[in-house]
């Protein structure tokens, strides 16, 4: 079961998520993104994608997350503070 | 603990912003043995941690990296110059020869290299602390997070600190100049505000007063790891979609500025090196 939690506090309403969420998953409630059909999520990540706050996170996806990464730059990554 | 700090290609405000710690600074005065700015030690010695700041710009200034890397159990690239190129990037825009005959006006009895480049290229590198200069907390968080064996990571967009919210606009034009709306997302407002792109943990300090972000903490984790994901696209998707309309960028190195002689922005779609490379300006530096 996939879970979907939107961080108020780091939202800034720009509800990118809502226009891309290709299964509606995330509506607009009051200019604000509401996770109102968790379990429509096909866990494509777009909205977690288009999030420029990153306030979106997943839990329970079966998938790793789809992203390409060069293993060069993975490398140091995590030593960015 | 032992503690070092070398400078390379900078302007010294890392070093300034590290003094503005204070009660921080008191508390690691007598574990830093090396600091030009600070000690009057000659020769840097062994340590537990050396902070670089600057770029390495010239063959000296390798040398002196080098030796740092030798001399030092972590070594941390310290400030944007260090990390990504920084400030001291930008002058690679220039080609050297033109920088050392407008500028010094002579032939100089050291080399410049091609580019000014982060350490990253030339040494292994434990930790990355951008900011033009990291805020003084962000230096205080790190120092702890050093001496404790903790280092906490800032892996969110300046976005995620501003307080600012989006309005959809329709706007036609960016502005520089106007006094910007308090409440509203700049770039919803037509500045070229890099929040979305640049890492986070300064608290936005500049949105937060009124300025847009120059981007000088570098890309967030997100920007490097994802090909198709860059300064230019991402600023121009957001603008058309928020403010509704189609920008054009007529100074792309300026958005580039503090990264683009960095490698992790050396990605698929990413060829701002090579571009301003072709490009580079002959012309008065
Ligand atoms: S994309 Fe992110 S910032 Fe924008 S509305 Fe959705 S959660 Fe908020
Ligand atoms: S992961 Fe995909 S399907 Fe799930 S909420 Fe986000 S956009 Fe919608
Ligand atoms: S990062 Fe900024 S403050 Fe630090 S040395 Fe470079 S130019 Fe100066
Ligand atoms: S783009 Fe700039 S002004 Fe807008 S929310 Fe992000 S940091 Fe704040
Ligand atoms: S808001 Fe942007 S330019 Fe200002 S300190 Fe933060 S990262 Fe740097």
């Amino acid at each position: 079961m996939i879970r979907i939690e939107i961080d108020e506090d780091r939202c800034v309403g720009c509800l990118e998520c809502v226009d891309v969420c290709p299964t509606g998953v995330i509506i607009n409630k009051n200019n604000k993104p509401f996770v109102e059909n968790a379990e429509r999520c096909i866990g494509c990540l777009s909205c977690s994608y288009v999030c420029r706050a990153d306030a979106i996170k997943h839990e329970g996806i079966h998938v790793e997350e789809k992203i390409v990464k060069s293993v060069y730059i993975e490398e140091k990554i995590e030593r960015f503070v | 603990m032992k503690i070092g700090i070398v400078k390379l290609a900078s302007c010294s405000g890392c070093q300034i912003a590290l003094l503005d710690t204070h009660e921080k600074l008191l508390e690691i005065a007598d574990k830093v043995v090396y600091a030009p700015l600070i000690k009057d030690a000659r020769e840097l010695p062994d340590c537990d941690v050396v902070l670089v700041e600057g770029a390495v710009r010239t063959e000296h200034e390798l040398e002196v990296l080098k030796r740092a890397r030798e001399r030092a159990k972590k070594l941390v690239a310290f400030g944007s110059c260090s990390a990504l190129g920084g400030i001291s990037g930008m002058g690679s825009i220039y080609k050297p020869e033109k920088l050392i005959e407008d500028i010094y006006g002579r032939d100089l009895d050291y080399k410049l290299l091609d580019f000014a480049y982060p350490i990253d290229r030339f040494v292994e590198v434990d930790y990355y602390l951008p900011g033009c200069p990291p805020t003084p907390e962000l230096i205080s968080k790190f120092i702890d997070g050093i001496l404790n064996g903790r280092v906490e990571r800032h892996d969110y967009p300046v976005c995620a600190e501003c307080g600012r919210l989006v309005v959809h606009t329709k706007i036609d034009n960016i502005k520089k100049t106007e006094l910007p709306d308090p409440k509203v997302c700049l770039l919803s407002q037509g500045y070229v505000c890099l929040g979305s792109v640049t890492r986070g943990g300064c608290r936005a300090i500049c949105t937060k007063a009124g300025v847009p972000c120059r981007g000088c903490r570098g890309p967030t984790d997100k920007v490097m790891v994802m090909p198709c994901k860059d300064y230019l696209t991402e600023l121009h998707d957001r603008i058309e979609r928020i403010a509704g309309f189609d920008v054009k960028f007529n100074d792309v190195a300026s958005i580039y500025a503090f990264v683009f002689t960095s490698d992790m922005m050396d990605k698929l779609v990413s060829r701002i090196k090579e571009v301003i490379r072709k490009g580079r300006r002959g012309g008065r530096a």
